[in-house]
């Protein structure tokens, strides 16, 4: 359990950092007709720094717990009654990840009529990134939450 | 409705063997064993029969049939 539970913080920062990377990459940004410039933002460094880390970080917890060469992937499992924890999980993570999809896309489609139609001038691009990333990070701790509900029954 | 019952718990406190030793034995987690034993887990053939094995007990003496309301 404290496995899903150290992949699922890993996940969720690595999607969050992945947001932030992509919404907010350069700061000062000047644009002139050669293009732009700009200095590049603490984020994308965070994200290159967690992509790095967390593998050896992962490694070391892996060997202190003891969790085995077995189950040491995303969707891994050690024995036949993980296996259908993992199945269950995933099947309730497939629900809110299609569930949610259909959402971004029409919450999507909302704003860009709802911009158009008011004359507000809203980014659909930072509307999409920070969406995904929600429901990257909403679909990840259901799997989770179920993961440790279904081992601990 | 019928559902599992089973005397794992009775059948290894009798043979001292810990969670952890059934564990190992038949290959699968501790979890997995507490979970079996508390009645909450059905196990898969191969396993009901790595059970009997450890245990030296037939299948059909570890694991009964009862019905649930």
């Amino acid at each position: 359990m404290k496995r899903i539970i150290f992949q699922c913080v890993g996940n969720t920062l690595l999607f969050t950092l992945m947001g932030l990377a992509f919404l907010f990459p350069f700061t000062d940004i000047i644009q002139d007709e050669y293009g732009f410039s700009g200095t590049v933002a603490i984020f994308p460094f965070l994200l290159i720094a967690h992509i790095i880390l967390y593998p050896i970080v992962y490694k070391i917890a892996a060997k202190k717990l003891h969790w085995g060469r077995k189950a040491n992937s995303e969707l891994s499992y050690a024995d036949e009654r993980e296996k259908a924890i993992t199945a269950e999980s995933a099947k309730t993570a497939y629900k809110v990840f299609v569930g949610g999809l259909l959402t971004v896309v029409a919450a999507v489609g909302g704003f860009r009529f709802f911009s158009l139609a008011a004359g507000v001038d809203i980014s659909i691009y930072a509307v999409t990134v920070v969406l995904l990333v929600l429901l990257l990070n909403v679909g990840m701790v259901s799997y989770c939450v179920k993961w440790c509900r279904e081992y601990n029954r | 409705m019928e559902t599992l019952v089973n005397i794992v718990k009775e059948l290894r406190t009798e043979k001292g063997i810990s969670q952890n030793r059934l564990a190992e034995l038949v290959g699968v987690t501790r979890q997995t064993i507490i979970s079996l034993e508390k009645g909450s887990y059905i196990p898969s053939l191969l396993l009901a029969m790595r059970i009997s094995e450890v245990l030296n007990t037939s299948i059909e003496t570890i694991f009964t049939r009862e019905k649930v309301k």
